[in-house]
């Protein structure tokens, strides 16, 4: 069950559009925590950087692939006395698989990256090195199997994002500011834009609707990082 | 760093300059640490002495203490808004 294009011929490439606010967003939250890290030498800034990074590169990724990658070749044909030439455009699937794949392992890292700092954070425990190895190759395996079955991905993703909703929504239980709210909320619709796409085997549309869900939690989460600046 | 931010937030809340007895007061701390943390705080230009001329000492808060605040203002609501 390959399936490179998810999205409806219509909304081909402005789902790209929207990638990018996400990685702008991404970026801007990952200088942020850099800057805090730089400030305060605590590598807990350090690792949610990354992750937003990671994150961010998984989105360049998705663009990459979602422009179909074509390769030049000389075809030669013979029919009956007849041999020609030709140079052929064709479609490179390679590529198309490597972006895919680089893509999702990227997001799946980025979101246990950040879900592992929050998790600690709450239970102010240390991570087990062990533990991490272990989830990096679950997500290389998702990745993976994602490659025939999209909605593994997507599931998995979900998962995540559910947790750490959960754990930003307890944040703001505890000091319930209009940015803790914010981002908790942000992160409640980037969850929900993932369950969307796993309705997207039964109708594409539903693809719009996710990215629009998608879009929507980073603007929110632009405009806390504004409101944070703005302090 | 806390405490850093609270002695600069307090120069800046008695209109950017404070006695430092005053600050002692108003950021809980002995003699002796208020003392050690004004060293470091003068070495690296966040606050400067001023003499008056009825020979009073006031701490005075430089643009770079101003800076610093703001940043630390940024980053609690960054780490706050984020449960980091």
């Amino acid at each position: 069950m390959l399936q490179f294009r998810f999205s409806p011929d219509w909304f081909y490439g402005i789902d790209s559009i929207f990638e990018i606010v996400s990685i702008i967003v991404a970026l801007l939250i990952a200088f942020s925590s850099y800057k805090i890290y730089k400030f305060t030498k605590e590598a807990k800034y350090k690792y949610f950087s990354l992750s937003f990074v990671l994150i961010a590169i998984a989105y360049v990724f998705k663009i990459l692939t979602n422009f179909t990658l074509f390769r030049q070749s000389i075809i030669e044909k013979t029919i009956g006395d007849l041999t020609y030439t030709f140079l052929a455009i064709q479609k490179s699937d390679i590529f198309l698989i490597l972006g895919y794949l680089l893509f999702r392992f990227l997001m799946l890292i980025g979101l246990i990256g950040i879900y592992l700092i929050l998790d600690k954070q709450s239970k102010q425990t240390e991570v087990n090195k062990r533990i991490i190895v272990l989830l990096t190759f679950f997500a290389f395996i998702t990745a993976m199997i994602s490659h025939y079955y999209f909605i593994i991905f997507h599931i998995t993703a979900a998962l995540l994002l559910g947790f750490i909703t959960y754990l930003f929504y307890n944040n703001c239980k505890k000091k319930c500011t209009q940015t803790s709210r914010l981002v908790s909320t942000a992160f409640l619709i980037i969850f929900i834009s993932q369950l969307l796409f796993i309705l997207v085997q039964f109708n594409t549309e539903f693809y719009v609707v996710a990215e629009v869900f998608q879009l929507l939690g980073f603007i929110i989460l632009l405009i806390t990082y504004f409101l944070v600046l703005r302090k | 760093m806390e405490i850093i931010n609270d002695m600069l937030h307090a120069i800046q809340q008695k209109g950017e300059r404070i006695k430092p007895t005053h600050l002692m007061y108003k950021s809980n701390l002995s003699h002796k640490l208020l003392k050690s943390y004004l060293e470091e705080l003068i070495d690296k230009e966040l606050v400067k002495e001023e003499i008056t001329k009825d020979n009073y000492k006031y701490l005075v808060i430089t643009d770079k203490g101003l800076e610093f605040t703001q940043k630390f203002r940024q980053m609690r609501e960054f780490t706050e808004s984020f449960g980091l």
